[in-house]
This record gives structure tokens, sequence and C-alpha cells, in this order.
């Protein structure tokens, strides 16, 4: 209760009758959430160092990985070895302006997946400057990836 | 093993997710399981859980299972509830 009045939170959870009810203290970006969770590329929020505090679910669905195993973990795990060496510059880059790359993605089951990384400048307020992510899965047919590509355009703007 | 349990990409989430990572690294050296969990994809495990307000770090095991609500700032209340608590806490939280 004493970190609910300090504003330490930022929802609470409430059982009612129809279930599980959230609701949030702050934050009106409830549209722009479900957006980036139900997209069919990959998002995520990255901190310089590469931390991850926001995946959505196609990003683990990407790398085979539940989402909880993703959070707070670094994205250089579920990147290819030979991936790795690059991605520090990439990120350093893309806190200035936007990036663009293909790079492999390193599955739970050993195999990789070829994605292509779209990187943008997001600032984390009192956590400095971060990248937002966007990968998509360049194995699916080329007709596909069209029609995901306004969905991942949207998602450059998520906060 | 440790359960966080945040609330999207909100700016207290993020603290907490950074803060109970730099006291994994600083204090655990490795010797811990930690899954953030993000109460709007996963809001079956919120109830499971009997979660009322997030963040909420769940310390599951060694028992007994220890609660603390909050972005984790408080280093030193932190330690305490992992039981982890030591005389010489100075390192400085994630603001």
């Amino acid at each position: 209760m004493k970190a609910i009045r300090n504003g330490n939170v930022d929802a609470v959870v409430v059982d009612g009758p129809l279930g599980n009810r959230i609701f949030t203290l702050q934050s009106p970006e409830e549209p722009y959430r479900i957006l980036a969770e139900r997209m069919n590329e990959g998002a995520a929020t990255l901190t310089k160092e590469g931390t991850i505090l926001f995946c959505n679910p196609r990003l683990a669905e990407m790398v085979g990985l539940p989402a909880e195993r993703l959070l707070g973990s670094s994205f250089f795990s579920v990147l290819c070895q030979g991936d790795r060496q690059a991605f520090p510059d990439l990120v350093q880059q893309a806190l200035e302006k936007d990036r663009r790359t293909e790079m492999h993605l390193l599955r739970n089951d050993s195999t990789m997946l070829q994605v292509q990384l779209s990187l943008s400048p997001i600032p984390l307020g009192e956590s400095g400057q971060g990248v937002c992510l966007i990968a998509t899965d360049l194995s699916e047919p080329q007709a596909l990836r069209g029609s995901t590509r306004v969905a991942g355009g949207y998602g450059r703007v998520i906060r | 093993m440790l359960r966080l349990y945040v609330a999207g990409a909100t700016p207290t989430s993020r603290r907490a997710i950074l803060n109970i990572n730099a006291i994994c690294t600083e204090h655990l050296q490795g010797k811990y399981d930690l899954e953030v969990i993000d109460i709007y994809q996963k809001p079956a495990l919120a109830k499971d859980e009997q979660i009322v307000a997030v963040p909420t770090l769940i310390r599951q095991l060694p028992l007994p299972l220890r609660r603390i609500i909050g972005d984790l700032s408080d280093r030193k209340k932190v330690l305490f509830g992992l039981n982890l608590k030591r005389r010489d806490v100075t390192a400085e939280p994630h603001p």
C-alpha cells in the first residue's frame, strides 16, 4: 500500500465477475501497446546496452522463447555468434538515427532465423536513450512481408 | 528463483527491470533464475500469483516466499526482502 501511495506502481490487478482486469494508474498509451503486442513483426525496446525492456509476443515466437525469458535479458543472447560483434555499433548508431540491417536470430532450438532489424532512437526518460527494434522475418514469403510492413512503420512511434 | 511482474513498457516497469538486473548482477553473481512477466501478455499468471499491483517482485525460492512491490529503487529494502542485506550496501539505485 505504501508503494501505491508513493507512486511506485503503475497498474493494479482486480479480480472481477468478468475475470482479471488490469487498471493502469498512469500512461494513456493502451492503443499503442495493443498495436505492438499484436503486430506480425517482432518488436522490442532496448537500452543502449542491449537489455530488453519490452518485447512483443511475435519476437518471443521468432526466437522460440517465452517473453518472460527475454524481458530483462540481453538482446545479444538471441543473436547468432557472427552478428554479436556488429550489434553494439549498430545500437550506438541507432541512438542518433534510424538504422536498418540484416542479421540472424539464434532460436532456442539452435536454428537460425534471418531477419531484417530496424532500429530507431527512443527516449526512455530517466533510463536514458534507448532504441526501438523491429524484426522482420525474412524467411516468410515476400508477399506476406509486404502485408506486415505497415504495422512495422507504426511500431516506430511506440514509446 | 525470482519473478518480476511488470506492466508493458511503462517507466516504472522499466526502472524495476533495470534495478533487479543490477541487484542480481551485483549480489547473486549468476546464481539466480529471473523471469520478467508482462501482465498484459500473461494475465493468467498474475491471477495465479495473486498480484494486486505491479511492479511486484516475488522471490519464489528459497522459501519463504517474499513479495516486494514497487520499482525496486530502494536498494536496501530489496536486499532485505531478498535476504541479501549486507552492511556495506552503498551502490546507487537506478534513478
